[in-house]
């Protein structure tokens, strides 16, 4: 298989590497760089930001998902994926008219124009830092984790993240956002066929659908409804983890960047449908894959089940193929939110030399992915529940952001920003243990983000001019 | 009424009933999506393709979905405030 691998995984690098310098002709600026020109259309952009949203998560973590926690992990994302997309044409809308009007660069720069202060700017970039790093983090600790398991004596499992990390920041900083867009579209369209291929032969090798879980409800029943064996999916988990996914769009910079430049909102709203559709299409197979888990490989650890799965019990090159897709989920979220993390930093920056602009921008696109690696070695394989923590914490940001959105210049003051960036560091607490996980029967996440709702709602109501409009 | 108002099968004050009905449908369902209607403690049956019913409910609920933000798509009340802006660029 180290041959098949080897000769894929070189013409997926040459043509990642390729498309950033053919991206890379003509004169370079902040706009062309940073905003791939502002101008995406509907199809680069499903692919784009179906890439970015559907990462190694999705590949590794949701078979291990319906493996354990059963049928419930289709309403965790799937169902929460399509009040995302709705999300999308109706908020996106608002979002888009403000965002353009005032010149959008990234979400932080956006804050501090429209609360008239730089702390608003500092806390939103502050809660994607503490919640992005870990999440890219866990990008590249589930693909090494998993390709070190794959080949044991080739190289360590940091050796597989420092490659890893390489190949990302080599082209972004190449080839810059229009490059990772062009390069998210391979992978994306990797990622569906590479994840449909397994999908299937694991539904052939259970003897089909019916078959499978017939077998499934003879064993194990209790994975066959919610809340599932182990009682994870509650519906104020499920609740709470719908209302984290559908302000992505909103929250996580290196999503919301790709909403501010879509060509149109004609192209956005386009895209939310394929977004939709792509994300039926990518989670589905990964049921069959889950399916195929519980009844092989019941009581294998994730990393067990999914090398087995996914490598040692597919053909050779299909298996070549299948660490390609892998790395493919990986680089295409990682890629843009260490780029994002760059483009935000750069959008609270008060310097008019573009160019020097570009450089702390790059050379920060380069730190952060310093930062990214060093965490992977020491973060834990709990790729789905990471991932969940980094939508929960960053959707403590969407009180702040939806009322820049919704309301006049100015709403909010200094108060919000400061009780936001409270909110953050409660929730940071709860991480470490310093602060209960639950206060009375509300998740921590869950409580904090209704009291940021309200207390923004309450502003909204209060500052003059907001009722009117 | 402008050109792109014109050209438009529906006129502005039933695509905004549209639009408003597709915002209230989309938001019913997913309220629902997390109540027992779509999420019935420890209940297997009605099957469809052998899949229990907490997962074929859900799928055909991502279905509807999508067609429905497609259909909102449609009657969006910003589709042509789009367009207008483009024309007017071009001119």
């Amino acid at each position: 298989m180290l041959q098949a691998l080897l000769i894929v995984g070189t013409v997926y690098v040459v043509l990642l590497i390729g498309v950033s310098l053919w991206q890379r002709r003509g004169p370079v600026d902040s706009k062309g760089y940073l905003l791939a020109g502002g101008s995406l259309g509907s199809i680069l952009g499903l692919f784009t930001f179906a890439a970015t949203l559907f990462s190694t998560f999705t590949l590794l973590g949701m078979p291990d998902f319906f493996r354990i926690h059963g049928v419930g992990a289709w309403t965790f994302l799937a169902v929460s994926d399509m009040a995302l997309i709705f999300g999308v044409i109706w908020i996106g809308y608002y979002f888009r008219r403000v965002a353009l009007r005032e010149g959008y660069w990234g979400m932080a720069g956006f804050l501090n124009r429209r609360y008239g202060n730089r702390l608003a700017g500092g806390v939103a970039f502050f809660g994607v830092f503490v919640f992005l790093i870990p999440y890219v983090a866990i990008q590249i600790k589930g693909v090494s984790d998993f390709v070190a398991q794959a080949f044991p004596d080739l190289m360590p499992i940091w050796g597989w993240s420092v490659i890893l990390v390489a190949v990302m920041v080599l082209y972004s900083e190449l080839g810059g956002l229009k490059a990772i867009v062009y390069n998210d579209a391979i992978q994306g369209l990797v990622l569906l066929v590479v994840i449909w291929i397994v999908g299937l032969s694991c539904l052939q090798e259970v003897g089909g659908l019916e078959a499978g879980y017939a077998e499934l409800r003879a064993s194990q029943p209790e994975l066959l409804t919610v809340p599932g064996p182990r009682g994870l999916f509650t519906p104020q988990f499920l609740i709470g983890s719908a209302v984290a996914i559908l302000m992505i769009p909103f929250t996580q910079p290196q999503v919301s960047i790709r909403l501010a430049i879509m060509k149109d909102d004609r192209s956005m709203y386009r895209m939310a449908v394929g977004v939709g559709t792509f994300a039926i299409l990518v989670i589905l197979p990964t049921v069959f894959i889950g399916l195929y888990g519980a009844l092989r490989y019941p009581d294998l650890s994730a990393f067990e089940f999914l090398g087995q799965a996914l490598i040692r019990d597919q053909p050779a090159t299909l298996a070549a193929f299948v660490l390609i897709g892998l790395l493919a989920a990986a680089i295409s979220t990682a890629d843009s939110q260490i780029f994002a993390l760059g483009t935000e930093l750069r959008s609270i920056l008060t310097i008019d030399d573009d160019a020097r602009l570009l450089r702390i921008t790059k050379i920060g696109i380069g730190v952060f992915a310093l930062l990214a690696l060093a965490f992977s070695i020491v973060s834990s394989d709990q790729l789905a529940l990471l991932a969940r923590t980094s939508f929960a914490g960053t959707s403590l940001l969407a009180p702040l952001i939806f009322t820049a959105i919704f309301t006049r210049r100015g709403t909010g003051g200094r108060f919000l920003p400061l009780i936001t960036l409270v909110a953050i560091l409660l929730f940071v607490g709860s991480l470490l243990g310093l602060v209960p996980e639950n206060i009375g029967p509300l998740r921590l996440d869950l409580l904090l983000l209704i009291a940021l709702a309200l207390c923004a709602l309450l502003l909204a109501l209060v500052a003059p001019g907001n009722l009117k409009e | 009424m402008n050109e792109n108002e014109a050209n438009h099968p529906l006129s502005p004050r039933k695509r905004t009933l549209y639009w408003r009905l597709c915002c209230g449908l989309a938001t019913l369902l997913m309220v629902l999506s997390f109540t027992p209607v779509f999420l019935p403690p420890r209940t297997i049956d009605p099957t469809l393709f052998g899949m229990p019913y907490t997962l074929w409910a859900g799928i055909l609920l991502c279905v509807v979905m999508v067609g429905l933000t497609y259909v909102a798509t449609l009657v969006h009340p910003g589709r042509d405030e789009d367009l207008i802006d483009r024309q007017s660029q071009q001119r």
